[in-house]
């Protein structure tokens, strides 16, 4: 198949769209208070940490984009690169069902309270898994799109909440000290768990990868600066009673003719969804190809549509198995697996193996 | 078991009466011809002699101008008297005899009979294997009329006709250039339609032109009577509501879009010509808008823009947020909302539902019955819809007004009424299941699938995705001229 390429400015504001999903359904870790003004922090903790983290990711760019192949999914037959991209479907598949319970959770919880959304939460699941057959390209062009609709949507909702920000919220600072801090704020790094996709669609991105990717990490970090400013100041302790507080903020917002705006914010929200769980799903496709050649795309899709619903419908039935998809363990494997140890297993691979060099197809 | 009975004709096995090579004997050729179009009466055979010399006339009533054929061709040949050279008749009846620019000598029958269905006169001269085709084309046609789509406030009023040398001059007169380049195609096995192929050597790119070729060549079809025939051939093979090859009346939208390197496919027969490739961000431009004053011009494209948001999701929107998410809504609307529809009978979803039909039916009856009956439909149609409904509390106002408002919106990008007509009746039907919510989900997934549209190397949703800076400028924002005049729109630069 033949991959149409995507700029990396394009890419990104997919990965921008993922990572805002995350943090307007943020569920604040029970040890955590989102109130304090410290919270402010995070984000700024978020930026420098994301852009830590990948260096592991830019050395693997470094080393295999020179050579201008195809990344992971590289015409190599090694046994090794099929584990690794085993893993990597693995942890996608466990990322989109992560994303899906929340937003699960968040539907039945606050869109419409008591209703089982079960068919509805299958649909999107549907959705999803067919945009991915639709390429990086598309998902990567309609991407800057809903980037602009959800940065106008949420730009408007902060305006609008601008009126009920009260000052006396803002704690004073290092209230709680700094270790607490220190945590916190890499909890919080952990909602950037997506820029460890970006190894899988390295040689579909081109132009500058790594000045989009800092201008993201700073845009993103920007977004839950002012989000974070506005739950705290319009909500203040009382975000800390709330499961979703910026989702509680927003329903505060109200323009003209328009009383709750919340609706329209939340469906905004969705594009995000789209968005993120197309791309993962894209992601498990891709390294299921590489693992399963003879397979086609549309039958691993499918499967993949499938058991998600199949796993959404088991975590549906329970609440405990809400809390279950939310457990640090796993949020903290979700982040590390793909976005350090699996680079750095790929690194010290490629350095080491040095035969993998003449194996590299020039494409 | 009962046979299942063929209803389709194969095109590959209908056969074609095939004439061969022009016999010496000039009466001969007549007879054949008279032989394969034993019973039609239009077309005329006729023999004489030119200086002792056996001439036979073969044309097609109706199509040529007889009073041509009499004048420079008939009267001159068989009055000549006079000493013709031996062995170079036939070059001396051209050169000296009949009179006109448009003639040539054929040698293969089946070409001279393709030529004669298309209005020449035919003419065989005894000992030849060659015969004369010679230009008397008065094909009926209409006069060169204002378009009925594509209206414009201030451009040009020309039109396209069905005639293809009439089309092909009112492009012509607009580019006068030797760029501007025509190849000529035949398509359909039975109809043999004339298509040509303009583009502007220097600006097309050679990839596009090759895949157009190519895609015209491949057409495997029996008839091909107007340009939705080829359209299909010349589209991307997505299965998709929108089209990217775009359609117009008028000559002077066609000498633009050649000029912006795209390529234009006139068809015989159809006041609609087609251009390859076309953006999806086209259909809420029009030629006023070069007129136009530029703030005007970039006013109006957002209404376009606008209008078309409006008639794909407001009735969608109005029932999610009527059944699902009546909390936006201030309670006096709320309330005044509630009132009137409290008093219908069907839900909201049913009520948009019925409405949009019955709006289609009376567009559709609009469109097929004649004339004459036009007006007494619209009176029972606005009757029916605007009054009796509400009043019978069939519907409820409010939902009147959004249907109204839609078939308004829906009407101001009339190339995209098509897709509009059915995404909005997926939307009704969305927003009524499940809110505001899936109507989002429809809306990514309508984005996500326009964005995938790439044909010919270019993406359906650019300049805006991908972003192409210089064309942003004449896209939805329109800056003036002066600017625009140093920069033409290039096509080729948003192919991937």
């Amino acid at each position: 198949m033949t991959k149409s390429r995507v700029s990396a400015p394009q890419f990104f504001s997919v990965l921008y769209l993922s990572v805002l999903s995350s943090i307007f359904m943020y569920i604040s870790s029970p040890k955590t208070s989102i109130s304090q003004t410290d919270s402010l922090f995070r984000p700024v903790a978020f930026i420098v940490i994301s852009v830590i983290f990948a260096i592991p990711t830019y050395l693997v760019m470094k080393t295999v984009k020179e050579k201008a192949t195809s990344g992971l999914r590289v015409n190599n037959k090694r046994f090794f690169f099929k584990i690794i991209s085993g893993i990597y479907a693995l942890v996608y598949f466990v990322a989109i069902l992560r994303a899906l319970a929340r937003f699960d959770l968040f539907a039945s919880s606050e869109l419409f309270p008591g209703t089982d959304m079960t068919v509805f939460i299958i649909t999107l699941v549907i959705v999803c898994g067919l945009m991915s057959l639709l390429g990086l390209g598309a998902l990567a062009r309609a991407g800057v799109i809903f980037t602009a609709i959800v940065v106008v949507a949420t730009g408007f909702v902060m305006l609008s909440l601008f009126k009920d920000v009260d000052l006396l919220n803002f704690t004073p600072l290092m209230e709680q000290g700094f270790g607490r801090i220190f945590y916190d704020s890499l909890y919080f790094a952990l909602q950037g768990a997506e820029i460890g996709i970006i190894m899988l669609f390295l040689p579909e991105i081109k132009g500058r990868i790594v000045k989009a990717y800092i201008i993201w990490a700073i845009l993103s970090g920007i977004t839950f600066i002012l989000i974070l400013f506005f739950t705290i100041g319009t909500l203040g302790a009382f975000a800390d009673t709330q499961l979703f507080p910026t989702y509680t903020a927003v329903t505060l917002a109200e323009f003209g003719l328009l009383e709750r705006m919340d609706a329209l914010e939340t469906a905004i929200w969705v594009l995000c969804i789209v968005e993120k769980v197309s791309l993962y799903f894209l992601g498990i496709t891709n390294c299921l190809e590489f693992i399963l050649p003879k397979i086609s795309r549309r039958i691993i899709a499918g499967v993949c549509m499938g058991v998600v619903s199949l796993m959404l419908s088991f975590i549906s039935a329970d609440l405990e198995r809400f809390y279950f998809m939310s457990y640090e363990p796993l949020v903290i494997a979700l982040y590390v697996i793909p976005v350090l140890i699996l680079p750095i297993a790929l690194i010290i691979y490629l350095k080491k193996v040095k035969p993998y060099a003449e194996n590299i197809p020039n494409n | 078991m009962k046979e299942n009975k063929q209803i389709f004709i194969n095109v590959d096995t209908v056969s074609e009466f095939e004439f061969g090579d022009v016999r010496e004997n000039a009466v001969e050729n007549g007879r054949l011809i008279k032989e394969a179009f034993k019973g039609s009466f239009d077309i005329v055979v006729k023999k004489g002699y030119c200086a002792g010399k056996c001439v036979v006339f073969a044309n097609c009533d109706g199509l040529c101008n007889s009073q041509k054929i009499a004048d420079n061709a008939i009267r001159p040949l068989l009055s000549y008297n006079g000493i013709m050279p031996e062995g170079n008749e036939l070059e001396f009846i051209c050169d000296n005899i009949i009179c006109g620019t448009e003639q040539q000598k054929q040698t293969s029958l089946d070409t001279a009979v393709d030529m004669l269905l298309r209005g020449t006169l035919l003419i065989f001269v005894e000992g030849f294997n060659q015969c004369i085709i010679f230009g008397v084309q008065q094909i009926p046609e209409r006069s060169i009329d204002e378009p009925d789509t594509d209206v414009q406030e201030f451009g040009s009023r020309e039109g396209f006709t069905e005639n293809l040398k009439t089309n092909l001059t009112l492009v012509r007169k607009r580019l006068c250039t030797p760029n501007f380049t025509i190849e000529m195609k035949e398509a359909g096995v039975q109809s043999k339609t004339r298509v040509l192929v303009c583009y502007m050597k220097g600006r097309v790119n050679k990839d596009v032109l090759q895949k157009v070729n190519e895609r015209l060549n491949n057409i495997n079809m029996d008839t091909v009577l107007g340009s939705g025939y080829l359209q299909k051939a010349l589209d991307t093979k997505r299965l998709t509501l929108f089209s990217m090859v775009g359609q117009t009346e008028r000559p002077d939208t066609f000498a633009a879009k050649i000029c912006e390197g795209k390529i234009g496919i006139i068809i015989d027969g159809t006041p609609f010509a087609l251009i390859v490739p076309r953006l999806f961000i086209e259909n809420f431009q029009t030629l006023d808008d070069y007129i136009n004053r530029p703030f005007y011009a970039t006013f109006m494209r957002g209404v376009r823009l606008l209008s078309f948001l409006i008639s794909v999701f407001l009735p969608g929107v109005f029932v999610s947020v009527g059944l699902f998410h009546q909390e936006m809504l201030p309670d006096d609307m709320l309330y005044n909302i509630v009132v009137m529809e409290s008093n219908t009978l069907f839900t909201l979803t049913l009520e948009a539902l019925i409405i949009h039909f019955v709006y289609e039916t009376v567009r559709e009856a609009g469109l097929r019955m004649p004339k004459s009956i036009g007006h007494a439909v619209s009176i029972v149609g606005a009757l029916v819809i605007g009054d009796a409904a509400v009043t019978a509390g069939l519907i409820g106002a409010p939902m009147l007004i959004v249907v109204a408002m839609t078939a308004i919106c829906s009407l101001v990008s009339s190339h995209l009424y098509q897709p509009i007509a059915v995404l909005r009746i997926v939307f009704i039907l969305i927003g009524g299941a499940t809110g505001l919510y899936g109507i989002m989900i429809g809306a990514a997934v309508l984005v996500i699938s326009l964005a995938s549209m790439t044909d010919y190397g270019v993406p359906f949703l650019a300049p805006i995705t991908p972003f192409e800076k210089n064309l942003m400028r004449d896209s939805l924002v329109r800056i003036s001229m002066e600017k625009l005049g140093k920069n033409i729109f290039d096509i080729n630069s948003v192919r991937e």
